[in-house]
């Protein structure tokens, strides 16, 4: 042990002077001074390895010093011994030493005085080692434990990196599926939707056609009736009147019989197309009972009878009319009769087969309006049920009702 | 050339000796005091104040450069031996101090004492011009022109200082420190030297001997300390060692013929190192452990009985003087501060006890020799002051009677080649 720094607090200069010689000669190399603050101030106080301090000092006293030293961070290690004078000791054995390591009776032997000192630098020493083997016990052990709770750490933080990684594939997983999903139906539902709008148009085109095919067969058949009733008639009156007879009954009608005539025509031809009429509506009431039972039924009711209005309303009435007028009154009632008869069973056979031609194509349409959707919502999953009235058929498809004429 | 230092100042004359080269002696007096500056070619190299030999060996030794007893011993030699040397030459040669060291100390003390002169604003100055070789050896040379320009700072700075530290003998301690005091006082090697010194009682005087320092820095360190709350400067009467009542003015001569025992003893432990503590009353022996406490003994017996002497009774009742005089002592003789001095008892019972605890080794030399020192001084200075009052042929008469009885019964434990009787006549130049 030599070399050690010490620093000596004591009033007196005298002992001062005596312990640094008592000191100095073991090895030890002392700084002196005379008061408490002079201690703390020193500039290097932390290096000292011993501070010796008189308990009794003006000012500062030793113990106050003490207090100071062990309770500042940077020279809290530094061991302190106190110098009691010898007549204060039994006052002070009581009094808290306020961190100093022990104390030193004055007046004290060269021999106390460094044994005191060399006792409590090798203690401090002893201490220090202990702190250090503690401390690197300590650092070891947290070390351990600090590698430990970053290995922990760091394996969370891998499962949560994991998991959300995974969490993150699994959504972008569910979102390309969703999108692609989603693209499909929409080009599923694009298909369908134009599936639709296809049978749509073509239901709308074949309404169009239908209407169309109607309105010209109406028209076909007013022609062929107007023209084929004309025809019967000319030549009715062309082959079977003579011209004398002709005049003849022409003056005879315009004098004798204009109204009776007249009223007879009406007469007949009325009670005529009243049969003609009914036995049309029966037929096309029996059709329409077999494909369309209600439209067919309220649209061929009007057609029917537009027929007949026509027929008997405009036509007929006006060339019964006219050609009455030419025909001998009486003689030629019996024949012309059979010949309106004869006309109009002929025109009750067209009739019937216009109505019939009507009533494939109202067929053919209903067939298109109703199955069509029917066997598309089969295929897209729709609870249809399998065996519909015809009614509910054309209740669900409007588009399939045949427009009246 | 000569006038009055209140028509032209030092500094104006020195400043015309520098600039001139001059070589010559500067005297200069104020008061009884009379100073005296050797010049060569315009540089100062000594001064009378320096050239007793004592002052130089006082110097060296409050610098911790010499031991008193070498200083002792080489005065002895320039008394006997080495009558044509100085005292600094004998100790260069016979390697106490070097050169080196003896420049810097007087360089520093010359500086100190040409710095004080500066304050004088009267008095008389006279400058004999003597041919450069003349002037002696020139340990020192110091060039006048920084020597102005600092004086006329420290004059400056001095003004200030004075108001807070009037003079020496102005006692400054430290402040009680507060629980929120934190170690930040960053101080500079010589002001920590400066605040180390302070024991809360010793003077300005003491601090600048404890710390070996120049008085104008010890002063100006102090200055700044106060003003910084450090420091308190105290009246001195509060630094003053409790003095006793006029009832225990001191005890009877045999009441101090056993003091040392019992006092040197300090406490049980140390009766077993005093062995012969007691007195021995078949021989009527007086044991002591070193001198100290025998002259300590001898001043206390000799004063006691010249206290109460009828004359001195009548003349005055000084009951302090000594204590007075030692607290003047002991800031030069600093490290006999284990000497305790209450009224006009001394009590050299610690100091004792510590020579015991020691058994006198070398370590406890400077204690000693300061101790001795200051109490040869003490009892020059009561025999001094009890011969002003009552008559020096009865101070004498008493003094001797008290030798001659005090000194055959007096046994010292570590006494050496010491002879009270020869070194108290000695001291006091007492007619055998």
């Amino acid at each position: 042990m030599a070399g050690e720094r010490v620093l000596l607090i004591d009033e007196s200069a005298a002992v001062q002077d005596m312990a640094k010689a008592a000191l100095e000669e073991n090895g030890y190399r002392v700084t002196t001074a005379s008061n408490g603050l002079a201690a703390l101030s020193h500039p290097d106080l932390e290096q000292f390895d011993l501070i010796l301090i008189d308990s009794s000092m003006e000012g500062l006293d030793g113990l106050e010093t003490t207090r100071f030293i062990k309770t500042d961070s940077e020279t809290h290690q530094i061991p302190v011994l106190l110098l009691v004078p010898e007549e204060e000791l039994s006052e002070r054995s009581n009094q808290s030493l306020r961190g100093a390591v022990g104390y030193l009776a004055k007046p004290f032997t060269p021999m106390q005085i460094t044994t005191k000192a060399r006792e409590a630098i090798l203690d401090q020493q002893l201490r220090n080692q202990a702190e250090q083997y503690l401390t690197d016990a300590s650092e070891r052990h947290m070390n351990e434990l600090a590698e430990h709770k970053i290995q922990q750490a760091v394996e969370r933080k891998i499962q949560i990196i994991v998991e959300r990684a995974i969490q993150s594939i699994v959504s972008i997983i569910d979102q390309r599926a969703k999108r692609e999903v989603d693209a499909r139906v929409t080009a599923l539902v694009s298909d369908k939707e134009q599936a639709l709008v296809k049978v749509t148009v073509q239901e709308v085109a074949r309404s169009m056609i239908e209407k169309l095919a109607e309105r010209k067969v109406t028209e076909a058949m007013e022609q062929i009736l107007v023209a084929q009733t004309e025809k019967t008639v000319k030549r009715a009156v062309d082959t079977m009147l003579p011209g004398m007879i002709r005049d003849r009954l022409r003056e005879s009608i315009e004098n004798n019989l204009p109204r009776e005539i007249q009223t007879r025509v009406d007469k007949a031809a009325m009670e005529k197309a009243q049969e003609i009429g009914e036995g049309v509506v029966v037929v096309i009431q029996q059709q329409a009972q077999k494909i369309v039972p209600l439209v067919a039924k309220e649209k061929l009711p009007e057609i029917a009878e537009r027929a007949i209005a026509v027929a008997s309303e405009s036509k007929i009435p006006q060339l019964v009319q006219t050609e009455a007028r030419a025909a001998v009154a009486n003689e030629l009632n019996s024949r012309i009769a059979p010949m309106i008869e004869d006309r109009f069973q002929r025109l009750s056979k067209r009739v019937y087969a216009a109505v019939l031609l009507l009533a494939i194509v109202t067929l053919a349409a209903v067939i298109m309006a109703f199955v069509v959707p029917t066997i598309q919502k089969v295929i897209t999953g729709d609870d249809v049920p399998a065996t519909s009235t015809p009614v509910q058929q054309q209740q669900a498809s409007p588009a399939a009702t045949p427009a009246a004429p | 050339m000569q006038g009055s230092l209140a028509q032209i100042q030092l500094p104006e004359i020195l400043q015309f000796l520098s600039m001139g080269k001059g070589s010559g002696l500067l005297t200069l007096s104020r008061g009884g005091q009379e100073i005296v500056l050797h010049v060569r070619h315009g540089r100062i190299i000594n001064s009378s104040s320096i050239e007793r030999q004592r002052r130089l060996g006082e110097l060296l030794i409050q610098r911790g450069i010499l031991r008193r007893s070498t200083l002792s011993e080489v005065l002895r030699l320039q008394r006997t031996v080495e009558t044509d040397k100085r005292v600094g030459q004998i100790l260069v040669e016979r390697d106490y101090v070097t050169e080196q060291q003896i420049r810097e100390v007087l360089r520093l003390q010359l500086e100190e004492e040409i710095w004080n002169l500066f304050a004088w604003e009267e008095g008389e100055f006279r400058f004999e011009a003597v041919e450069a070789d003349k002037l002696g050896d020139a340990i020192v040379g110091i060039d006048i022109e920084p020597l102005i320009l600092e004086g006329t700072r420290r004059h400056d700075e001095w003004k200030k200082i004075q108001k807070t530290l009037p003079d020496d003998h102005t006692i400054v301690s430290v402040k009680k420190l507060g629980d929120e005091f934190k170690r930040e006082l960053k101080l500079s090697p010589t002001e920590w030297r400066v605040l180390a010194a302070l024991n809360g009682k010793c003077s300005v005087r003491a601090v600048i001997n404890r710390s070996a320092m120049g008085r104008f820095e010890v002063f100006n360190i102090l200055y700044q300390f106060v003003r910084k709350g450090i420091l308190e400067v105290r009246a001195p009467q509060a630094a003053m060692i409790p003095v006793p009542g006029p009832g225990a003015a001191g005890p009877g001569v045999d009441e101090l013929a056993r003091g040392p025992q019992k006092k040197a003893s300090g406490g049980p432990s140390l009766l077993s190192l005093l062995g012969g503590g007691k007195k021995d009353k078949a021989a009527d022996h007086l044991d002591f452990i070193s001198p100290v406490g025998a002259l300590s003994a001898f001043i206390n017996a000799a004063v006691e009985a010249l206290s109460n002497t009828k004359d001195y009774r009548t003349a005055t009742a000084e009951r302090n003087a000594l204590d007075r005089m030692w607290r003047d002592l002991t800031m030069t003789f600093t490290r006999a501060d284990l000497v305790v001095v209450r009224g006009n008892h001394i009590d050299a019972s610690r100091v004792e006890a510590y020579f015991a605890a020691f058994e006198f080794s070398a370590a406890i030399q400077d204690t000693y020799e300061d101790s001795m020192e200051a109490l040869f001084n003490l009892l020059d200075l009561a025999y001094r002051m009890f011969a002003s009052r009552m008559g020096e042929r009865q101070t004498m008469k008493i003094v001797r009677e008290t030798l001659n009885t005090f000194s055959p019964r007096v046994r010292m434990r570590h006494g050496g080649q010491f002879n009270l009787e020869d070194r108290v006549q000695a001291a006091l130049k007492l007619a055998a």
